[in-house]
């Protein structure tokens, strides 16, 4: 009698299948008031590590990384506002041409293991560490993109030329105090100098490793890089004479590589992920939907913009009236939709919160004259497309790099729609993160690509400078993608540079920021929010407009059997 | 010819597989006239919800929209056009490949044979996946003509083997004997008198090729390497609809279900078929 009841509850869960699981994390917080050591954080990208390497890396995940293992003399704050790091304070001369850094003095870097075989402690830093961290960015060859940001420093082009080792501008009169020479004023040095390309490494190790020293790298960082399974995972160990009183509380902190982020989520449900963020849209609403895990989603908006970018230096993108009808074809409105309004449609390169940022509402009809290509109006962009010569369409199919995930897959398919209505035609080729990055860099090889920028440091120079300057051209690696130039915006954009007035540096960048929107090498499209969701005993971790991910104060509440338990990965 | 019809008819297994291939075939042909919409068209007021959701099936999209609010039904009467014709293309080209080279080959034996034989081993012993990324590589594009070169010209080696084996058993027969006594050419005789008893398996095959190349299809286009967007495909729309399993499901069902019932009633047509033409095996 009681078997068919029991066979109806079976067929009945059978049925429900996931539906009938009740939603939860794999633990509960235990509840601690105050931090506990020990315990693994495990992240994951969907592309893996470029490198540690602090004079080449300049994406985020390499950055995200790269904050884990270095220092630099400065960092920044919740609020993005400069503090010391490893300098205890600093001081700026009044012409503005001489920075002095006070070093702490308790800053050790990793232990390590030399080549043949000998573990090696950690010693002391000192200033002539960082002379050498900041003179190696312009050893000859190595082709840093940091050079743009610490070119400024007096004697930095004998290094480049080959001509010394040693920038002379940088002197170090005790062990403890760094003076920085400058050229000539420059409002964003400190800015420059809490980049990654800042941070202190050690000449012992890079001298010992050569070339696998942007995977076995020396730091003072509160994590050093214990394995680095390429393309697989790289995990990070505490770091027991970091200087921070009491950090990390962490003891592991372990990289995922090229995770698709659909799976991402499925890893955090199943407890073993820790934080997911830049979530897909199925991900994001389906979280938003559910009553457990939308306790736990963060949102924030990002200091970053949205773009397509064009090569001003290939066909037909050379043609500015082209660049316009492209730009006036595409519909950022559909975009915000299609991204669940995370993204906030817009007609400026430099995003909200930095001075410099524009909206179309508050300009004057004067002014909307510049940003009028950086607005969808198809009727604009059928006069445009006539005016480049191509009254009936563009008769070739136009080669578009995006990335493989849902995201830029669906952007580029709504924006493929979008310019097919006015005649022109993308072949879309979607590629990994490392390869978008090689290609897009190299001159004459992408005719068309999304692209984005996340701010480095609080500055319109950094959106400006770092993207449309024709100094930060090169053959490879350009991250000036759309290798824009124009006299007349580095004019602007230097002296801009050496303004210390902030007033008169805000016109000259405004200006700057007209003639570009208004030659359109990129098509502006949106701002986007950071959105992350995290387990329910993660604390302490921070979505860092600069860092993206800040997992130097995460801590575990777990109790200590659930720590041991989650620690396995 | 009554009677062979009312022996295919009688097959269970053949009438199915003809209801069902009928429909597709129908649906590639009449479905993009019947379409309600553009297949590429973006409906951003019925289509997509105000969180950004694609719209579940109402009156105006009778299966629903995908994530970018495209009509689900018009892409599916769309993609099997596609899914078709790279079926009966691709086997076209191995049927071409695949009978010439088993004709000549178990016609003149020995050394013509065997260099045939063992670049039918070197094909089929190329990782199908491989040498699709590859030729995507190569020709440094995505579009329908690099399936159909994939496809065909790896599908030809099974249909190769099999009209090789015949053709050795006929080569033997006295009307080949009786062909060749009156001074026909080797050409005459393979094409007008071993091609017509060797055509039954050969059909069979043909039919079972054609449910491969559709899978094929959807597999390469699931994999992106496939028919390129937006054109639709069924593999592509399973592709794009894999993150959305939870909240809309029905996106990679409605095309999965199709793939699966062309598969079938390809496949249920060739087995009735060999059942009918070839009853001893």
């Amino acid at each position: 009698m009681w078997l068919i009841p029991k066979i109806r509850v079976v067929a009945l869960c059978l049925l429900c299948g996931m539906s009938c699981k009740q939603n939860q994390a794999k633990y509960q917080p235990a509840g601690h008031q105050h931090p506990v050591y020990g315990g693994t954080f495990v992240y994951a990208d969907e592309a893996d590590i470029r490198t540690l390497d602090t004079a080449i890396g300049y994406d985020t995940v390499s950055w995200v990384a790269a904050h884990l293992v270095f220092n630099g003399l400065l960092d920044y704050d919740d609020d993005v506002q400069l503090i010391g790091s490893l300098a205890s304070s600093w001081e700026v001369s009044e012409d503005g041409l001489r920075w002095t850094f006070r070093l702490r003095q308790d800053v050790y870097f990793h232990d390590w293991t030399r080549s043949d075989g000998v573990l090696v402690a950690g010693r002391q830093m000192v200033a002539d560490d960082v002379i050498y961290s900041w003179s190696r960015l312009f050893e000859p060859g190595l082709g840093s993109p940091a050079t743009d940001f610490f070119d400024v420093i007096k004697g930095s082009e004998a290094v480049l030329n080959g001509d010394t080792d040693t920038i002379s501008g940088l002197t170090a009169p005790d062990p403890y105090t760094l003076i920085v020479d400058l050229k000539e004023a420059d409002a964003t040095f400190g800015n420059s100098v809490a980049m990654v390309f800042g941070s202190v490494i050690l000449k012992e190790a890079v001298e010992d490793r050569g070339d696998r020293w942007g995977y076995a790298p020396v730091g003072t960082g509160p994590f050093s890089v214990s394995e680095w399974k390429p393309g697989v995972s790289t995990v990070f160990v505490a770091h027991d004479k970091y200087w921070q009183e009491g950090l990390p509380y962490l003891d592991r902190v372990v990289h995922l590589a090229n995770y698709p982020r659909s799976v991402q989520f499925l890893k955090l449900e199943a407890g073993e992920l820790h934080q997911v963020d830049r979530l897909s849209s199925p991900d994001y609403l389906w979280i938003k939907r559910d009553s457990f895990w939308s306790d736990y989603l963060s949102e924030l908006p990002s200091v970053d913009t949205y773009a397509e970018m064009m090569n001003t230096q290939m066909p037909p993108f050379d043609n500015v009236w082209f660049r316009r009808a492209v730009s006036t074809a595409i519909d950022r409105d559909k975009i915000r939709r299609l991204r669940n309004n995370r993204a906030k449609p817009t007609i400026s390169w430099i995003p909200p919160g930095l001075t410099g940022h524009m909206r179309w509402e508050d300009l004057s009809e004067a002014d909307q004259s510049a940003f009028v290509y950086q607005r969808f109006d198809r009727e604009l962009s059928l006069q445009c497309l006539q005016k480049a010569g191509y009254p009936d369409g563009y008769p070739h199919t136009i080669d578009y790099m995006t990335l493989t995930d849902e995201a830029s897959l669906t952007t580029a398919q709504s924006i493929q729609q979008d310019l097919a209505q006015v005649g022109i035609h993308l072949e879309l080729r979607n590629t990994t993160f490392p390869a978008y990055l090689a290609s897009t860099g190299k001159r004459g090889e992408v005719q068309m690509a999304y692209s984005a920028w996340v701010m480095d440091y609080p500055d319109a120079k950094n959106f400006l400078q770092t993207k449309f300057h024709c100094d930060s051209i090169s053959d490879e690696n350009s991250v000036n993608d759309s290798f824009y130039c124009n006299q007349e915006v580095d004019r602007l954009l230097d002296e801009g540079a050496r303004e210390v007035d902030e007033h008169r540096r805000a016109a000259l960048y405004d200006q700057a920021h007209r003639i570009i929107a208004h030659e359109a090498p990129y098509a502006f499209e949106y701002h986007s929010m950071s959105v992350s969701v995290g387990q329910p005993w993660v604390r302490g971790f921070r979505n860092h407009p600069v860092w993206i991910r800040d997992m130097s104060r995460v801590w575990m509440d777990l109790s200590e059997s659930d720590r041991i338990d989650g620690a396995v990965w | 010819m009554t009677r062979v019809r009312s022996r295919l008819w009688a097959h269970p297994g053949i009438r199915v597989g003809w209801v069902l291939v009928s429909a597709v075939v129908i649906m590639a042909v009449v479905g993009p006239y019947l379409s309600p919409y553009d297949p590429g068209f973006q409906d951003m007021v019925n289509g997509i919800d105000p969180q950004g959701a694609p719209a579940t099936p109402s009156w105006i999209h009778l299966l629903g929209c995908d994530a970018l609010g495209r009509d689900v039904l018009s892409r599916l009467l769309h993609g099997a056009q596609v899914s078709l014709l790279v079926g009966v293309v691709a086997t076209l080209i191995s049927l071409v490949i695949g009978v010439t080279v088993g004709l000549v080959s178990g016609f003149f034996g020995g050394i013509v044979d065997n260099l045939a034989m063992r670049s039918v081993d070197v094909v089929m012993s190329f990782p199908f996946l491989l040498l699709c990324i590859a030729l995507v590589g190569v020709r440094q594009s995505r579009g329908i003509e690099n399936v159909f070169i994939v496809l065909g010209l790896l599908g030809w080696t099974t249909m190769a083997r099999v009209v090789r084996g015949k053709v050795l058993a006929e080569r033997e027969k006295e009307y080949v004997e009786a062909a060749k006594a009156l001074g026909l050419t080797n050409v005459r005789v393979m094409v007008y008198h071993v091609l017509p008893n060797v055509i039954g398996p050969v059909l069979v095959l043909a039919t079972l090729g054609v449910a491969g190349s559709v899978l094929a299809e959807s597999v390469l286009s699931y994999l992106g390497m496939g028919v390129p967007p937006p054109t639709p495909s069924w593999g592509a729309m399973i592709a794009e609809g894999q993150a959305w399993y939870r909240l809309a499901p029905r996106l990679i069902a409605v095309p999965g279900v199709m793939i699966l019932l062309t598969v079938l009633g390809f496949n249920l047509l060739g087995e009735g078929l060999r059942d009918v033409v070839d009853p001893q095996d």
